[in-house]
């Protein structure tokens, strides 16, 4: 990872998964300090620094995103493009991580330029290998 | 004792000798009997009769009366095997006697004891046993001592000449018996060649002693023999001859051997030798010499071939005819050099056959052979042959004639040939097949090369050759021929008076020799010109060639005119009768190109000729002479009533004897159907005008009618169709017009007719008129057009057309016809459906996409909880493991299998739905590498848990890549789970082809599905084991035949539910 400071952000709308997530991270060793976004439009806020997310410090660039797909609102595809769009953001590492193993998902998160596609439950060697 | 015995012993003694020995003896023995008591006091008489006594080599032995010996001087106790005198005085000497001898000796005794003297020979038996022969001379004695008679006996040894006597006697009686048996006399002959002796001398040879053979023979005969034997004499070389001896009473012949006879000095003193009386078989050789000479000068006297075989079938004699028959020396025909030299090559085979099996069978045979003559024909010979046997029935040799019977075969096959002839000539009546045959025939029967048939034109002085046969590769010569290019004038004029011609030798015959090179041509060696003679004159010529000159037998020429004739008649009566049908052929021909009924009959009305038509017209075949013209038709009026035979106008033709035209009828067959026709009767007349009988042609209208009921029932129907029927001209000009066309577009029949057609037809369609037209043309039809066309009222409707052309009889198009339907309201109805399905279509497209959404919903909505309650469950057990109480922890177990099973069968749902959506292409796919990569993938098959063996190559199927990965991962992944306990799943993986498509076969060891149950083990929801050990959501097989069927194949199942099952997919191949 770029910078061993800058911070995981985490997108994920259900609090289950997002608990399982952590635990396995936890189980894996990463020590980086998480942020949660529970919907796409608050993922983008954070990428983009408004609202509540506007003091970098406190809000760093994240070293990589796990992003959800099936979200509220704004879904984890949008975010993706939006990321895409982003020029600052062209270095940023998403992994898609989502309950869909629909093949059509994973075609279209790596084409919107997903580092990874990862099918829920997330295990911790997976995400061991997928953060190195 | 008789006399007889007395004479015998006398036998042989010399008269005289005897007497004076016994004397002698006496006197001896008297001296000796007073020896003992005289000894000293011997008168010297008495000492020289002692010394005698003592010394004679004989034996001197007196004999008292009782037979007991007195005394016996040296030389008899020598005799008698004594050692001493002791020995044998007082013994008996009966006992030295041989017995055979005794009573001889006894009579001898007893009689010199009555004072007579005797002489005996006899064998006496020595003390040591040894036989002697002995000569006794007896004489009575006084006994010296006694004074009684005594026996004195000078007895000598004659053992020795007893023995040659024998032996003399043995020899003389065996040449005496050898001499009588074999007629042998032997002869010697002194120095001047007289006979000196002669044994046996028989007492005609007696006078013969003392002469020589001149003197004995006195012709040639002697001197020979003279002649002979002084060469004999001479040369001191023995001979031997047979030489004849002429005697006025008879003539012997000797086989006479002569010998030189030697002195003891080895100088030649006559000849010797033997003379064997042979004149018997002299005389049985000198017939046999003479039945022979007879039986050759016989055999050399027939006409036929004689000769003779040894036993092993070498010929060792042939009759001299042979040679003159064969021109060929008779060493060089013996042995098997006639089969070789003379034998016709076709018949020696068949020869040496015939010859080996009568050798092999010892028994007489007939064989027919030709044997070729010194001028090289060949003729036949009968040969008989038969075995000539010994007294013991040996074969000593085989004797046989060949007979010539060639012109005996000649006639016979000339009968033969004149039988065939007639045979086959008579078997046609064409007269060139007559002439071919009879051509052919020729050919074979003389051998010819050639035969030609050929008419005459004496006026051109040509011959025109119709028929020939020929020898293969010789020219056809079928063309008209110049007479004077191949014969003289003197040859034509014989010709012309009808007489044959044979040329043995075209280049050679001086008549045909100035025109060889004519002939040379057509390759002719020799030939026979036969001509016929008509009362025109000569017309017709038979030739016969042959390629070589050849000598045409005078038998052969004589055959010919018969022949000639014979063929001539039979080809010119066939020529006759070929002009008379041919006239007749034409009428025929004419009549039966009619396509009219034409018959004729007699003037009764009985039928006489008719054709084909006619039987067609009557419907068969009628009997000529005997059925009525009629010829069981019923006939009827054009209105059906029934027509009486004799208002018929063939009746009034006959009986009125005229023509009757034009009067229309109906004829009714056996059969039932009708006839319309015409009948045109005439009356035939004789030259003296009398009615003989009519001709008759029946014109059949049936047809013309039956297309009139026709035309006017088709009319019927157009006209009251519902369909507009309306025909057009090639222009378009309407021509007809029904009343479905009226009703259809509102204009009157009246008012269109002759009107175009293009008054139906609304703007933009005024195209279609001449495409149809163009298309009819073509010789296609135009059928269910859709189109829109006008009525008379200008409102659309739309049509359906068919249109059709209109030809006329001779099939040239006239105009186009057209059937028209209104179907404006099916055009309604249809556009209605088209929107139906239009509007089903979206929204099923709708249906499809909501369920699309539905599905992804489900895999992502559904599974999401389960997820949760699968991770807590989990987080749980892994955190809190130790802490959690045992039954709690049971619960949440369960959760988690729960859970599990869930996701698994929301994830199955989904894939089944997903194949059932899939629109599917197909495309390859290498089964050997898509297995592989299903098996590196699955952590269930790889070898440790499951052994998977692939008969590689499965090569390349048709189908959609992840439809057919889902399902044999399925199968793969049935395969090793369902296994009993403890059993290591073995799978097996092999491809078929067949049809154009490729099974894949998925076999495992494992539990097997109970046939019961197999017809539902591809459904949803399906499942045979439901042990909680084989977990499953019963949507794997289906989510396989969902797969399969969407991509063109098919699943199946073999299994007896107990070992194992054997699943397929079957899928299009690729490779086609």
């Amino acid at each position: 990872m770029a910078d061993a400071t800058a911070p995981l952000l985490l997108v994920e709308d259900d609090p289950t998964d997002l608990f399982i997530l952590q635990r396995a991270l936890r189980k894996a060793n990463v020590t980086l300090p998480q942020h949660v976004a529970t919907n796409g439009e608050e993922a983008i806020n954070y990428l983009s620094g408004v609202n509540q997310f506007s003091e970098l410090s406190a809000f760093p660039i994240p070293c990589a995103v796990f992003l959800d797909l099936k979200m509220p609102f704004i879904s984890g595809f949008e975010v993706l493009e939006w990321v895409r769009s982003q020029p600052q953001l062209c270095d940023l590492n998403v992994v898609v991580l989502t309950g869909s193993s629909v093949e059509r998902d994973r075609e279209r998160a790596l084409a919107l330029g997903a580092k990874a596609y990862l099918v829920k439950p997330p295990t911790p060697q997976v995400l061991s290998d997928v953060l190195c | 004792m008789s006399n007889s015995q007395v004479n015998r012993t006398r036998k042989g003694m010399a008269p005289g000798q005897g007497v004076a020995s016994v004397s002698s003896a006496a006197s001896a023995a008297a001296l000796t009997d007073s020896r003992e008591p005289n000894r000293d006091g011997l008168s010297p008489n008495e000492q020289r009769f002692r010394a005698v006594f003592e010394n004679t080599p004989e034996c001197i032995k007196i004999i008292a009366c009782d037979g007991s010996i007195v005394s016996m001087n040296p030389a008899g106790l020598a005799l008698v095997e004594a050692e001493a005198q002791s020995d044998v005085i007082g013994r008996c000497v009966f006992d030295l006697i041989a017995p055979e001898f005794r009573d001889a000796f006894r009579d001898l005794h007893d009689k010199v004891c009555a004072g007579q003297k005797c002489e005996l020979d006899y064998e006496i038996v020595g003390l040591k046993g040894a036989r002697r022969w002995m000569q006794t001379h007896a004489a009575p004695i006084q006994h010296p001592v006694t004074g009684q008679p005594a026996h004195l006996a000078v007895t000598r040894d004659v053992t020795s000449r007893k023995h040659a006597e024998r032996a003399i006697q043995l020899n003389e009686e065996r040449l005496r018996l050898a001499t009588l048996s074999d007629a042998i006399t032997l002869y010697e002959q002194d120095e001047q060649l007289r006979y000196t002796w002669l044994y046996p001398l028989k007492p005609e040879y007696a006078k013969s002693l003392g002469k020589t053979d001149s003197e004995i023979l006195p012709n040639e005969e002697g001197a020979f023999l003279e002649r002979i034997k002084s060469e004999v004499m001479r040369t001191g070389q023995s001979q031997r001859h047979i030489v004849p001896a002429t005697f006025p009473e008879r003539t012997t012949y000797y086989d006479l051997l002569i010998l030189p006879r030697r002195s003891f000095d080895g100088c030649i003193i006559g000849v010797a030798g033997s003379a064997l009386d042979v004149t018997h078989r002299k005389n049985a050789e000198d017939a046999l010499r003479t039945a022979e000479l007879r039986w050759r000068s016989v055999t050399e006297a027939l006409p036929n071939l004689v000769w003779t075989d040894l036993p092993d079938g070498q010929c060792d004699w042939l009759s001299p005819q042979w040679g003159q028959y064969t021109g060929i020396p008779e060493r060089e025909l013996l042995g098997l050099g006639w089969l070789e030299r003379v034998i016709h090559p076709e018949d020696r085979k068949h020869t040496l056959e015939c010859w080996q099996n009568a050798c092999a069978d010892k028994a007489p045979y007939d064989l027919e052979y030709r044997i070729r003559r010194h001028d090289g024909q060949y003729r036949w010979f009968k040969t008989r042959g038969a075995p000539v046997r010994d007294a013991n029935g040996k074969i000593i040799y085989w004797f046989g004639t060949c007979t010539d019977i060639d012109d005996l075969k000649r006639t016979e096959a000339y009968l033969v040939f004149l039988s065939d002839l007639s045979a086959s000539l008579a078997s046609t009546e064409s007269s060139a097949e007559i002439a071919k045959i009879a051509a052919r025939l020729l050919c074979n029967h003389y051998n010819a090369s050639r035969v030609n048939f050929a008419d005459i034109d004496l006026a051109r002085s040509e011959a025109t050759v119709f028929a020939s046969e020929r020898a293969p590769g010789l020219k056809e010569d079928r063309i008209t021929h110049q007479l004077r290019q191949y014969l003289p004038n003197s040859i034509i004029q014989e010709l012309q008076a009808g007489r044959v011609i044979a040329i043995d030798d075209i280049r050679l015959d001086p008549r045909t020799a100035p025109f060889a090179e004519n002939y040379n041509q057509w390759a002719i060696g020799s030939m026979i010109l036969a001509p016929q003679l008509t009362e025109s004159g000569w017309r017709f010529l038979m030739v016969l060639h042959k390629a070589e000159p050849c000598s045409w037998q005078p038998a052969e020429i004589k055959q010919i005119p018969e022949i000639t004739a014979r063929i001539h008649s039979r080809i010119e009566r066939a020529r006759a009768l070929e002009a008379l049908r041919e006239n007749e052929g034409r009428l025929r021909e004419l009549l039966e190109a009619l396509p009219a009924a034409v018959y004729t009959t007699d003037a009764q009305g009985r039928v006489t000729m008719f054709n084909q038509a006619a039987v067609e017209f009557w419907g068969r075949v009628p009997q000529i002479g005997t059925d009525s013209w009629c010829v069981s038709l019923k006939l009827y009026t054009p209105d059906g009533r029934p027509l009486a035979y004799e208002e018929c106008p063939m009746a009034i033709a006959l009986r009125e004897g005229r023509a009757v035209k034009g009067c229309e009828a109906i004829a009714e067959r056996p059969d039932g159907t009708r006839i319309h026709f015409i009948p045109y009767p005439t009356p035939l007349r004789s030259l003296d005008g009398k009615i003989v009988g009519a001709i008759n042609m029946l014109v059949d209208i049936t047809e013309r009618k039956r297309a009139e009921e026709n035309a006017a029932r088709l009319a019927a129907i157009v006209e009251h169709s519902d369909d507009a029927i309306f025909s057009a001209d090639t222009e378009g000009v309407i021509r007809s017009w029904n009343r479905g066309a009226e009703r259809l577009y509102g204009y009157l029949a009246g008012e269109v007719v002759g009107r175009n057609i293009s008054i139906l037809v609304p703007e933009g369609h005024q195209d279609e008129q001449p495409r149809f037209l163009e298309l009819i043309w073509q010789g296609q039809t135009v059928e269910n057009y859709e189109t829109i066309r006008r009525r008379k009222d200008e409102s659309l409707l739309h049509v359906s057309l068919t249109v059709s052309p209109v030809k006329d009889s001779s099939g040239r198009i006239i105009g186009i016809s057209k059937v028209a339907r209104d179907i404006t309201e099916k055009v309604r109805s249809r556009e209605m459906l088209e929107q139906t399905v239009a509007e089903r279509t979206a929204s099923l497209e709708q249906a499809l996409a909501q369920m699309e959404d539905f599905t992804y919903s489900v895999s992502h909505d559904l599974r999401a909880p389960v997820r949760s309650i699968r991770g807590l469950a989990g987080a749980a057990i892994e955190d809190y493991g130790a802490a959690i109480a045992p039954e709690l922890r049971g619960f949440i177990d369960q959760i988690c299998a729960s859970a599990d099973r869930m996701d698994q069968l929301i994830r199955d749902i989904l894939d089944y739905s997903r194949v059932s959506r899939t629109d599917v292409k197909l495309a390859p796919v290498e089964l050997d590498s898509l297995i592989s990569a299903i098996i590196s993938q699955r952590p269930d098959l790889q070898p440790k848990r499951a052994k998977i063996q692939i008969r590689a190559p499965l090569g390349p199927v048709l189908a959609h890549e992840p439809s057919l990965a889902q399902a044999v991962t399925n199968l793969l992944a049935n395969a090793v789970k369902f296994v009993h306990p403890g059993t290591q799943p073995v799978v097996e993986l092999w491809t078929e082809r067949h049809n154009g498509f490729v099974r894949l076969w998925v076999s495992d060891n494992g539990l097997g599905v109970n046939p019961r149950y197999q017809h539902r083990l591809f459904n949803v929801f399906e499942r045979v084991h439901t042990s909680p050990n084989y977990e499953g959501t019963g949507i794997g097989l289906a989510i396989v035949r969902k797969a399969a069927e969407k991509m063109g194949g098919k699943v199946g199942l073999v299994s007896d539910g107990k070992s194992g099952s054997k699943f397929w997919i079957e899928l299009p191949s690729a490779t086609n």
